[in-house]
């Protein structure tokens, strides 16, 4: 009986211990996600959406995207302008980039992961009941934009591109094929003029910085330009032109003219699509901006001044200004844009373009003054705040002036080209007389003087078909060996090498990869 | 969002395994209650905790402590019998009543209360055909007389013990053959003869020693699995501040490379390979029963606190950890205060100090081939013929080499080391219980400045037995630890920071803040030593309590609590003078991060243990919980005004728009159900069946369970009758396993879309942002690990020389790859696909090559060699893992499908072009020039890119072992210890800018001063300039042979008792002190990316190692 009862109570013991334990099972493996946020519970207030669409911005800012080297690089160097000061840049500005040599892969990459955002703001916004009108129309806006932005670079660097804009699984996007770039300009071309409807016109306080109407349109007119659609860049150019609150600024040299600008203060009146870099100072885990771009165009004190006895001398004349030579150096103007004697005698243009001298101390390079900022108070190495402009006025009047002569001849372009001259010489030098061919030869030029450096020339030889007899005629620096090199596969990137490996589809349409295999 | 969403179906099968293990373990206690002890003789445990000489009334007390027996005989019945010699270990209650008892005429008999009768044997019939009497005396090799022998007659019950003069004397019939046993000798059998003189052989490597497998232990012979031991005097007062660095080269099969000479720095273990692509390589630490995961810090356990470490290796030891067991499990066992003599306490201080040296430093290239180098690069250019010249009117960055002056910055930098060590430990063991306190105390200075690690350490060890049924007990380790960062960037002191820049600016006074050459804003390594502030205070506590009762002679159940907390703050500050902040105006900046990481374990067994005339079972089911949390907070403010307060108020950040918060939750659980199976027949053949139910949070519902079994058998040969006339072979045992386990392989949370949060500014004001990250994935699995290991013991000339040799086979199926996705879709996915496979050989060898009283030498030899292959990654042609060379160069790590993973690929350098004509012919005209690198255009496109690179290398050794060797003569031990590694390959991150000299900012190798020029037309070092700034290969220049042979410690100690204390020995210890290796940057144990890393073998930017030597004393009081 003793037994019995022993044997009892532990049976019940054990029974006990293990059930004591079980009753919580089911839940205990449940994963406890408590820390992040998720899709599936967003868009359900105007600030969530808000917080969507400002991710897209977070990664176009990105450092593999307009905020680092590469893109600038791309769009800047094997032209007529722009060269490494030394044997540096040799990939990109030599043409010896190549599948999987600096094949772009970066900008690749941080424009597909704007796009898969930018679609999903689209969706989360569009049809949502649960936003304000105003904010469901301005974020959805802002997202076609951005996305246009994407796809635009896109299809002027690498043609043809995979294209997709609504949610896909990572299965569907790891097999997307080349689609054409008519296709995808069409679609973008579309969706901009939705923009341009749902946008408003500007912004104001803490908003400055976001996508407007008027970034549509002018983007829009982009599309249309690299297309050779005249009139339609007429139209959207007098659209900006005419209804905008966008007007060229009085003196060229405040365009750029970073260093009388601090970082609350850069937004400028001509500036119509610009990528804000402004409260980006610092370091530190906050995400920071540190736009590169200004840290190539800076020039470091060591090459400087030409008479290196001088350079304690020439620190002290920085110092009183706050200004100091922090930068790489890097990309400066090629020769002939760099020597005085090539520009059209009296522009205005030249003093605030290029910077061969400071505080009376000759320098060894010319250097692009407009992109520079010297400020050592509000733009420190480590810390430039810079905005990025993509498309200014000037270029939507010359833009206009080239689509008007290719309608209709030079008539109707001069007052386009004569609105930029106007402030580029004093007295007034405006252009009359000319033929369609002469004006658009010399259209080319001043595109040159006006917007050098700012990212359009690489791709304007490119859109004129005189990429290759441009390189041909350009005065390069002895160590560089762009016209040894130069091909006429060059005027398109290869998709780039890991894209793919690891996705073959891309091969299918077109077996040499823009002619580069 | 649906987290929680509970899968009915998987419910139902959760419910159904639970009823079923209730009903079985309700089976199985049932059938253990219908069996009554007299019908079959209880064979219980009992361990005999240290070596002892008893009275045969005292055995009995022991017996009674720990089973249910008692005792029935007359008083006095054993005054005048002799005592009897326990040694350590494990034995049953039917050996020591064998042993007690062997008498021949003394009989016992149990009754069904457990009551063992002693008894007077009936005379017999037999003692009537006596045929004659043998005397004889047994005695060890020394000459020793041993009291307690069991001489018995084989085949029958007639026996004796021998007494205190090792004499005993035995009424036998002719011919008998009599068997001689001792614990702790070899047994012998030998034909009686009138006189005997024998003589017994220490059995050395002591078969009978506990190896504990994770819930439960075994006794070396016993052993079905294929387990390493390393004993705590193996590694005692080897100055390291944790115990994983002293695995190396000690256990076969566990190949353990050291990442970086830093204090506490965590080395790299695998064992038997690497068996996960996307998961875990790391074994998992199980410190004193407490699943401490397997990335537990060593650090917090002091090394002298250890017992034994066991290192499991096949399925058949690891399948009872499951999911968790597939890298390897490594089982920590702490000292007690068993080992001491009853009633004794004692009282023991161990000092040493250590100094030690920087070996090895890399060196760069003097100020002067530096400085000409340069001058030559920025004057190339491609020149008239396009084929490369100098150009003498640019201008050089250095006119005047000569009135440069060498800074000198790798010597600033360092300094030598210091551990001081101290040890003080009160341990104490009576009847009922036992204990263990320790205290410990470490101080490192490592050999870069400011850099060091403070740690005290506490532990406490008991156990009690509350009653004859009822023990409990405490393991707990409390540790702090003060680490100081290393200050300094590696990178700036080997590449970096040129020798043409002073510490400081003209002034004397202002730090340099730039790169001379660049000019871009670097760090200032003398700044960064001296005024930086870079700590992380440890907290960590890890305490596991265990409750067993024995339900009855045959049933225990076991429940142990244990929790493993650990609190983290890491304080950073970069004060506003140092030369970067300043330049920039930036004031002081301040970080602190404070981690709250807890694991909670609750495991609960049942054994049952039985044993019959042929067979013993032994059966456990258990059932475990465990939860892991995990909270951190960090917080970063900007612009401090002075540098007063640092990181103590960050409300003093003067910056609001910087400052920056953070916090995140992590959480992971696991339940599991686990058994195994241990079945004995006739002590031959040993069969054991473990197996584990593993529930894991991280799967998906549905997925979230997986089963994990191993079966695995042993044949003890010698026990054969076939092997009883030898006596060359005293060992042999075969021993096979199969078996699954598994690895979990992905992060939590990773089914769950999500977004990272951002922050991004509009027009100088911040805002908040989301973007979405990798997308979730779906339908994921365990990894699956099976392996096959067939193990061979064997001892030879009474297990002086021991043999162990096991060859393994490994198939990892399932894996979890991050399929790396093309850019339209972003990042990677998780996938269950690819297949790897590691099969190798293990040899371990101890050899006694002398065992005289006063001179004892013994070598141990481990031997290892792993092949591993992977076998497929399902779609996926290849995976670049990290890239030493990012930018600009192409990938240089590989996992590829048939080969060895990971590879080193890259382009294969073939030397300098000398002449016009090769580069025309390479179709490189323009890209490269004379003197300019050539690689193998593979595909002959005159292109030179990824899709040229080829296989290089692996930083996989082919095989890889240790030797030590331990002499002890009269009062003195020497134990040197040696340990190498050959056939593996290492990527030499320092030759892509180093040697192929990529910028003016970097440093360069010394041997670059032999490079290309138009007086060294031949040389193979490229010539200065033709390289910088654009594409140059990863390449075949940077793989080097990492074969090494190092003499990683020789211990001299010098035992002695001077008065007052009951013993002291004072020893030198010399680490590091020989290294045999063709590798030149650096050591050869290069981890650039850590312990927890597939890509291994990389070397760039790894504190330097250094030698040293220490000093101690050890008193016991």
């Amino acid at each position: 009986m003793k037994h019995i009862i022993k044997n009892i109570f532990n049976l019940l013991l054990i029974t006990v211990v293990f059930t004591f334990f079980t009753g919580c099972d089911e839940d205990y493996l449940a994963e406890d996600y408590r820390d992040g946020l998720s899709p599936q519970t967003f868009y359900n207030n105007d600030t969530e959406a808000q917080m969507a669409v400002n991710g897209v911005y977070v990664l176009i800012k990105g450092s593999g995207y307009f905020g680092g080297r590469w893109r600038q690089a791309a769009w800047n160097f094997g032209a007529d302008e722009m060269g490494p000061s030394r044997n540096i840049w040799k990939d990109v500005h030599n043409y010896t980039f190549d599948e999987g040599i600096y094949d772009g892969d970066q900008v690749w990459n941080a424009a597909y992961s704007v796009i898969r955002n930018a679609n999903s703001v689209i969706q989360g916004v569009k049809d949502n009941d649960k936003l304000s009108d105003a904010i469901k129309k301005q974020t959805h806006g802002e997202a076609l934009v951005l996305r246009a932005i994407a796809y635009y670079d896109l299809t002027v660097q690498f043609g043809d591109v995979p294209y997709f804009r609504e949610l896909l699984s990572s299965e569907e996007l790891s097999k997307l094929p080349r689609v054409s770039l008519t296709k995808i300009r069409t679609e973008m071309k579309d969706d901009l003029q939705e923009a341009f409807n749902l946008l408003p016109d500007s912004y104001s306080g803490t908003d400055l910085g976001r996508m407007t109407k008027w970034a549509a349109i002018a983007l829009k007119s982009k599309f249309h330009l690299m297309d050779s659609e005249w009139a339609d860049v007429l139209s959207t150019s007098e659209n900006i032109i005419n209804n905008s609150p966008h007007k060229l600024m009085d003196k060229f040299e405040d365009v750029y003219g970073w260093d009388k600008t601090t970082p609350g203060n850069q937004v400028k009146t001509e500036h119509i699509l610009w990528i804000d870099y402004a409260g980006a100072l610092g370091s530190g885990l906050v995400p920071r901006h540190n736009l590169q771009l200004t840290n190539e165009v800076n020039p470091r004190l060591r090459d400087e001044p030409k008479d290196k006895k001088q350079r304690n001398a020439l620190k002290k004349v920085l110092a009183a200004n706050n200004h100091a030579f922090t930068g790489f150096g890097a990309q400066v103007p090629l020769p002939d844009l760099a020597n005085k004697t090539n520009w059209e005698s009296g522009d205005l243009r030249y003093d605030a373009t290029i910077l061969n001298e400071y505080g009376g101390f000759k320098l060894k390079f010319s250097y692009f003054k407009k992109l520079q900022n010297l400020d050592q108070i509000h733009s420190m190495r480590n810390g430039h705040a810079e905005n990025v402009v993509m498309i200014r006025l000037a270029d939507i009047y010359l833009m206009a002036a080239e689509a008007a002569n290719e309608l209709s001849g030079p008539s109707s372009a001069y007052k386009f080209v004569n609105k930029v001259r106007e402030r580029a010489f004093e007295p007034d030098k405006p252009w009359s007389g000319m033929t369609k061919e002469s004006f658009r030869t010399a259209l080319q030029e001043e595109r040159k003087f006006e917007l050098c450096a700012e990212g359009h020339r690489r791709v304007d030889l490119i859109r004129w078909g005189i990429l290759l007899e441009t390189v041909e005629k350009t005065k390069y620096f002895k160590y560089s060996t762009t016209k040894t090199n130069i091909k006429p596969k060059h005027v398109r990137y290869p998709i780039p090498l890991d894209e793919i490996l690891r996705n073959p589809v891309l091969l299918e349409s077109d077996p040499t990869n823009n002619g580069y295999r | 969002m649906e987290s929680k969403l509970i899968n009915l179906r998987f419910l139902f099968g959760k419910r159904l395994t639970m009823t079923i293990m209730k009903i079985f373990i309700i089976l199985l206690c049932t059938t253990a209650f219908s069996l009554t002890p007299d019908t079959s003789f209880s064979q219980g445990k009992v361990i005999i905790e240290r070596d002892q000489l008893v009275s045969i009334d005292q055995v009995f007390e022991i017996i009674k402590e720990q089973t249910e027996f008692s005792f029935f005989y007359p008083k006095r019945f054993f005054e005048n019998t002799q005592k009897i010699q326990l040694k350590k270990g494990e034995t049953t209650v039917y050996k020591l009543l064998e042993k007690s008892l062997s008498s021949n005429n003394i009989s016992y008999e149990i009754t069904e209360d457990n009551t063992i009768l002693i008894i007077e044997k009936p005379v017999l019939n037999e003692v009537k055909k006596i045929q004659r009497i043998v005397t004889g005396i047994v005695s060890d090799e020394t000459g020793q007389p041993i009291p307690g022998v069991s001489v018995l007659v084989k085949g029958t019950q007639n026996g004796t013990v021998s007494d205190f003069d090792g004499n005993f004397q035995l009424s036998l019939q002719e011919d008998a053959v009599i068997i001689f046993s001792y614990i702790g000798y070899i047994t012998q059998e030998l034909n009686s003869s009138a006189t005997m003189s024998v003589v017994m052989k220490e059995d050395i490597a002591n078969l009978e020693e506990v190896i504990v497998t994770g819930y439960g232990g075994t006794i070396k012979k016993d052993l079905v699995s294929a387990i390493s031991q390393i004993k705590g005097e193996a590694i005692s007062n080897q100055p390291a501040s944790r115990v994983d660095n002293l695995l190396q080269g000690r256990a076969a099969g566990v190949e353990v490379t050291s990442s970086n000479g830093a204090p506490g720095s965590e080395p790299v273990i695998r064992i038997r390979g690497i068996s996960s692509i996307n998961g875990n390589n790391k074994p998992l630490y199980v410190i004193d029963g407490f699943i401490a995961g397997t990335s537990f810090n060593l650090s917090n356990i002091n090394v002298n606190d250890i017992e034994s470490i066991q290192v499991l290796k096949d399925a058949s030891s690891l399948a009872i950890y499951g999911t968790r067991g597939a890298a390897g499990v490594v089982i920590i066992n702490t000292k007690t205060g068993k080992s001491n003599i009853e009633g004794e306490v004692n009282v023991d201080v161990n000092h040493y100090s250590t100094f030690s040296k920087v070996e090895r430093m890399p060196k760069i290239g003097d100020i002067r081939t530096y400085a000409e180098y340069w001058n030559e690069a920025v004057t190339f250019v491609p020149g008239a013929d396009g084929y490369g010249a100098n150009d003498s009117s640019i201008a050089l960055p250095y006119p005047d080499i000569n009135a440069l002056i060498p800074t000198g910055w790798r010597d600033i930098v360092v300094r030598n080391g210091v551990v001081e060590n101290t040890d003080v430990t009160v341990s104490g063991n009576s009847k009922k219980s036992n204990f263990r306190v320790s205290f410990n105390k470490w101080n490192e200075e490592g050999v870069i400045q400011s850099s060091g690690l403070t740690r005290h350490t506490v532990r406490a060890n008991f156990d009690s037995k509350i009653s004859s049924k009822f023990r409990t007990g405490l393991r707990l380790n409390i540790s702090e630890r003060n680490i100081e960062h290393n200050k300094i960037s590696i990178n700036n002191l080997f590449q970096n920071t040129l020798e043409v820049k002073p510490i400081y600016k003209d002034d004397g006074i202002t730090y340099t803040d730039s790169n001379p050459y660049s000019a871009s804003p670097e760090q200032n390594l003398f700044a960064d030593i001296n005024d930086k502030i870079d700590h992380s205070n440890i907290t960590n506590a890890i305490a596991n309590t265990y409750f067993e009762y024995d339900i009855n002679d045959h049933l225990t159940l076991r429940t142990t609590y244990g929790v493993d907390y650990n609190w983290l703050k890491r304080n950073t500050y970069l004060p506003s003078i140092l030369p970067q902040r300043l330049s920039g105006n930036l004031g002081g900046e301040a970080q602190v991060i404070s981690e709250n990481r807890k694991s909670i374990l609750n495991e609960n067994t049942i054994t049952y243990e039985n044993s019959w005339v042929d067979s013993s079972l032994k059966v456990l089911v258990g059932w475990t919980v465990q939860k892991n949390t995990a909270e951190v907070v960090g917080a970063t403010a900007e612009g401090f005004p002075n540098d007063v307060v640092t990181f103590n108020n960050l409300s003093l950040g003067s910056d609001p728009t910087k400052n920056q918060v953070n916090s995140s939750y992590l959480q992971r659980t696991f339940s599991s159900i686990l058994t195994r199976i241990n079945y004995s027949y006739k002590d031959k053949y040993l069969l054991t069946f473990a197996a584990r139910n593993d529930g894991s949070s991280v799967f998906e519902t549905g997925n979230k369970y997986a089963f994990f079994p191993s079966l695995g058998g042993a044949w003890k040969i010698d026990q054969e009758d076939f092997m009883k006339s030898q006596n060359t072979v005293s060992n042999l045992k075969l021993r096979a396993s199969y078996g699954m386990v598994g690895e979990q392989g992905i992060p939590a949370y990773n089914s769950i879309e999500k977004y990272t949060t951002q922050n991004v500014f509009f027009n100088d004001v911040m805002q908040n942002a989301v973007i979405l990250s990798e997308l979730p994935s779906k339908n994921l699995n365990w990894e699956k690990t099976y392996q096959t290991d067939i193990g061979l013991e064997i001892g030879f000339l009474n297990n002086r020389f021991n043999l162990e040799i096991d060859y393994y086979s490994k198939l990892t199926k399932d894996l979890l790859l991050a399929k790396p996705l093309p850019g339209t879709a972003g990042g990677t996915r998780l996938e269950n696909v690819g297949e790897i496979e590691n099969k190798g050989f293990e040899i371990a060898f101890t050899s006694y090559n002398i065992e005289k009283n006063d001179f004892k030498w013994n070598s141990t030899l481990t031997l290892s060699s792993n092949k591993n292959k992977i076998l497929n990654l399902g779609s996926i042609p290849y995976i670049n893992l990290s890239n030493i060379n990012a930018g600009g160069s192409g990938p240089s790590v590989r996992l590829i499908p048939g080969m060895q993973g990971p590879v080193f690929i890259g382009a294969q350098y073939l030397g300098t072009y000398k002449s016009k004509e090769e580069i025309d012919a390479d179709g490189m005209f323009g890209r490269s020039f004379i003197g300019g690198p050539r690689y193998l255009d593979v595909d002959g496109n005159s292109v030179i890119n990824e899709l040229d690179f080829v296989t290089l290398g692996s930083s996989q050794p082919d095989f890889y072992g240790g030797l030590r060797n331990n002499i002890t003569y009269k009062n003195w031990n020497l134990d040197v210890f040696i340990h190498g590694s050959y056939g593996n390959d290492i990527l030499d991150g320092s030759i892509l800018r180093g040697y192929f000299g990529r910028g003016g900012n970097e440093n360069v190798r010394p041997e670059v001063k032999d490079r290309w020029t138009a007086q060294n037309p031949t040389s193979n070092i490229p010539r200065a300039g033709t390289t910088a700034g654009s594409f140059q290969p990863t390449n075949s220049a940077m793989i080097a042979d990492g074969s090494f042979l190092r003499l990683k410690n020789v211990t001299l100690s010098y035992n002695f008792k001077p008065k007052f204390v009951k013993d002291a020995t004072v020893y030198f210890s010399g680490n590091n002190l020989l290294l045999l290796t063709n590798f030149d940057w650096g050591d050869p144990e290069a981890s650039e990316y850590g312990a927890d890393a597939l890509e291994q073998g990389v070397s760039k930017n790894i504190y330097p190692y250094s030698s040293s030597v220490a000093f101690g004393i050890n008193i016991k009081l």
